[in-house]
C-alpha cells in the first residue's frame, strides 16, 4: 500500500424494513408467493395513481435514526429521482434529497479494543 | 322542451316526481349527442350501452335520491375502470384502465350516469382542445371558433346540451376558461378539496378536479357528492365539506367584493372590461361593497407558472415509455431506442414542448435559477391573495383576456396561446378556488366574470355566483350551434 494514499471508504448500508405492507401502496411484502401476486397499478406506475406513505416506515426510520443519534426533523421531504430504466415503471425514484426522515448521526464500532465514531 | 335541454336540479324534481325515467333522459340525450356531436366534437368516445343499462338499473330500483339516474361526462383524463381512457393523446389512445378515478367513483356510486368521455389538450397541456390528438372540439356559440382548453370538451359539451354536466380538470385555467368560451358555469375548487386519485397528472401541485354545469345550483350539489379527504391521494384535504347549496340565497349584502387593477389593464379586451364593470356595478346595486385591490405580483405568475408547470409535467410524463402500458414503436431494435421512439410517436409537439422546458428548469445548474426562483416567485403572488383577502370575501375579474378564438387562429403561437392563462394562472399558483361564471356577450360570444376566493371557502363563491346569475340571467341564453 503506497503511503501516499489516505484509505476512506463509504458505505451504503441497505435494510429490509419489517412492514406488511410495502412503503407506496398496499401490497404485501410476504416472501415466496406467486409471481405478479402482490402488484397493483401503484407498483407499476399506471396513470392517475398516487403513492400513500406507510406509517411504519416512518416509524421505522425515525427508530432508526434515534438509534444512530440523528437528527429527526419536525417535517421531511420527498424528491422524484429521474431517469429511464425499464425496471423503473415511473421512470423516477420517490427519494429523500435535501430534507431526509434523518440525518447527521454516527455509530460507535470497537476498533482494536477503541471506540470510533462512525459519522 | 326537450329532457337533454335541463340542469340537473330540474331533473331531479321530475325524476322524483316519476314523471320521467332515467332510460328517457339518456335516450334524450344520446339523440342530441347524435344530432350536434359531429359539429361539436366534444367527445372521444361514448358508452351508450352501458349508460342504458345503468339507466335502466336506476330505474328498475326506483330511488331517484341526489343524481341517481342523471346522465354526466367525464374529460378523458379520469380513469375509468373497463372505458378507455385516452388523456386526449396517441400514447394512451389504447389504454383501458383497471381502477376508477375516486371522483367518478364517487358520481358512479351516487348513481350518476356515464355517457362518455370528453375531448381535451393531450395530457391538459394547452388552451383550445386543439391539442388533442384525434380531433378540435369546436365552440357552440360559433362552431370556427375553439372551445377553450384543456377541458374544451368538457365545456362544450355542457353548452351544447350534450350532457347536463361534467367533470374537468384545472392546473392554469383549464376549467374556468372553456367554461368563458362556451358560457357555462365551471368552478376549480380549493386544491386538495377534490381527490386526484386516477386523474392522470400534468403538473402535481397545481392540479386540481372541478365540476362544469349549466347553473350554480348544479355545479353546487355537484361539488357536495366529489369533494372531500380520499386516503387514496394524501394531498386531498382533511377539511369539512359544507352543503353548497345551503348557502344559495341570492343575499350578498354587505359582502366584501375586491377587484384587482392588474386585471383590468392592457391586454384585455374593451369589451369584457366593461361586462365586469357592469357586473360588479350589479353586485353594488344588491347591496354588496365593491372597491379596487392590488395584486402587485400579478405579472410574474404566467413566467412561473411556465416553469413549474412543465418542470412538474416532464416528470409525470416520464412513465410513458412503452414498457408496461401505451403505444410502443415495435421497429425499436433496442430498448433506449423503444424509449425514444416510442415518446417521439406517441407525444404531440405541445407536450414534447413542456417536457424539454421542465427538464431544462430542473437541470443541475439550473434549478436554482429557474425552478427554485418560480417557487418564491409563487409565493409571493399567494402571499398578495393572503393580504387582499384580510379585508375582503371574493376577489372579482374577468376570466379570459378575450372571447373564444377561431380555431388554427393561435394554434402555430405557443406564447400567445399561453397568455390565454394569464387571469386564471395565479389563482392555481395560490391553491385558492375560482370559478368562472357567463356575464355578458361581445359579438355573440360569451364573456366569463371569474371569482376568487379564500382556501377551502368555495360556499361564498357560489353564494355570490348565484346570485349575479339569477338577477341577470344570462346562464339562460343557449348556442345555436351554428343553425340561424
Amino acid at each position: 500500500m503506497s503511503k501516499d494514499y489516505q484509505i476512506v471508504i463509504g458505505l451504503e448500508v441497505h435494510t429490509e424494513l419489517k412492514t406488511q405492507t410495502k412503503i407506496f401502496c398496499s401490497c404485501s411484502t410476504a416472501f415466496g408467493a406467486e409471481p405478479n401476486t402482490q402488484t397493483c397499478p401503484v407498483c407499476a406506475g399506471f396513470p392517475g395513481v398516487l403513492p400513500v406513505l406507510n406509517e411504519k416506515v416512518v416509524e421505522l426510520a425515525i427508530k432508526t435514526g434515534l438509534a444512530l443519534h440523528c437528527e429527526i426533523p419536525e417535517t421531511c421531504r420527498f424528491d422524484r429521482k429521474n431517469y429511464f430504466y425499464p425496471d423503473s415503471p415511473k421512470a423516477y425514484q420517490i427519494s429523500q434529497f435535501d430534507l431526509p426522515v434523518c440525518s447527521k448521526g454516527y455509530l460507535d464500532i470497537d476498533v482494536n479494543g477503541q471506540k470510533n465514531g462512525l459519522a | 322542451m326537450e329532457l337533454y335541454e335541463l340542469t340537473v336540479h330540474e331533473l331531479q324534481k321530475w325524476l322524483a316526481g316519476r314523471e320521467i325515467s332515467s332510460e328517457e333522459i339518456v335516450k334524450s340525450i344520446f339523440t342530441r349527442i347524435n344530432a350536434v356531436d359531429d359539429r361539436v366534437k366534444s367527445f372521444i368516445t361514448l358508452t351508450e350501452e352501458l349508460a342504458l343499462q345503468k339507466a335502466k338499473k336506476v330505474d328498475d330500483i326506483g330511488k331517484y335520491e341526489g343524481i341517481a339516474g342523471i346522465p354526466l361526462g367525464l374529460k378523458d383524463i379520469f380513469c375509468t375502470r373497463g372505458v378507455k381512457t385516452t388523456c386526449g393523446s396517441k400514447i394512451l389512445a389504447d389504454f383501458v384502465p383497471a381502477y376508477e378515478s375516486t371522483a367518478s367513483r364517487r358520481l358512479d356510486e351516487a348513481q350518476g350516469i356515464l355517457v362518455g368521455k370528453l375531448n381535451m389538450d393531450e395530457f391538459a397541456m394547452g388552451s383550445s382542445t386543439e391539442n388533442s390528438a384525434f380531433f378540435a372540439t369546436h365552440n357552440p356559440w360559433d362552431l370556427a371558433r375553439v372551445a377553450g382548453g384543456s377541458s374544451g370538451g368538457s365545456a362544450a359539451a355542457v353548452a351544447a346540451d350534450e350532457v347536463p354536466f361534467s367533470l374537468g380538470t384545472d392546473s392554469g385555467g383549464s376549467i374556468r376558461q372553456p367554461a368563458s368560451f362556451c358560457g357555462v358555469v365551471g368552478m376549480k375548487p380549493t386544491y386538495g378539496r377534490v381527490s386526484r386519485w386516477g386523474v392522470v397528472a400534468y403538473a402535481s401541485s397545481l392540479d386540481q378536479v372541478g365540476v362544469v354545469s349549466k347553473d350554480v345550483r348544479d355545479n353546487a350539489l355537484i361539488m357536495n357528492i366529489i369533494a372531500g379527504h380520499d386516503p387514496l391521494d394524501s394531498t386531498s384535504a382533511v377539511e369539512e365539506v359544507p352543503d353548497f347549496t345551503t348557502v344559495l340565497d341570492g343575499n350578498v349584502k354587505g359582502l366584501r367584493i375586491g377587484y384587482p387593477k392588474e386585471y383590468f389593464r392592457q391586454g384585455v379586451d374593451a369589451a369584457i372590461i366593461d361586462a365586469i364593470k357592469a357586473a360588479l356595478l350589479k353586485y353594488e346595486e344588491m347591496g354588496a361593497i365593491v372597491e379596487e385591490v392590488s395584486l402587485p405580483h400579478s405579472e410574474y405568475a404566467l413566467p412561473a407558472y411556465y416553469l413549474i408547470a412543465p418542470a412538474e409535467a416532464s416528470a409525470n410524463m416520464a412513465r410513458f415509455d412503452g414498457v408496461r402500458y401505451g403505444y410502443r414503436d415495435f421497429s425499436a431494435e433496442n430498448v433506449a431506442d423503444m424509449f425514444c421512439q416510442s415518446r417521439d410517436k406517441g407525444f404531440g409537439d405541445e407536450v414534447k414542448r413542456r417536457i424539454m422546458l421542465g427538464t431544462y428548469a430542473l437541470s443541475s445548474g439550473y434549478y436554482d435559477a429557474y425552478y427554485l426562483k418560480a417557487l418564491k416567485v409563487r409565493r409571493l403572488i399567494a402571499d398578495d391573495f393572503t393580504r387582499v383577502f384580510q379585508d375582503y370575501d371574493i376577489i372579482v375579474a374577468p376570466t379570459t383576456p378575450t372571447t373564444a378564438f377561431k380555431i388554427g387562429e393561435q394554434f402555430d403561437d405557443p406564447l400567445t396561446l399561453y397568455m390565454n392563462d394569464i387571469l386564471t394562472v395565479p389563482v392555481n399558483m395560490a391553491g385558492l378556488p375560482g370559478m368562472s361564471i357567463p356575464c355578458g356577450f361581445d359579438q355573440g360570444m360569451p364573456i366569463g366574470m371569474q371569482l376568487i376566493g379564500k382556501a377551502f371557502d368555495e360556499a361564498t363563491l357560489y353564494k355570490a355566483a348565484y346570485a349575479f346569475e339569477q338577477n341577470t340571467g344570462f346562464h339562460t341564453v343557449k348556442p345555436t350551434l351554428g343553425v340561424k
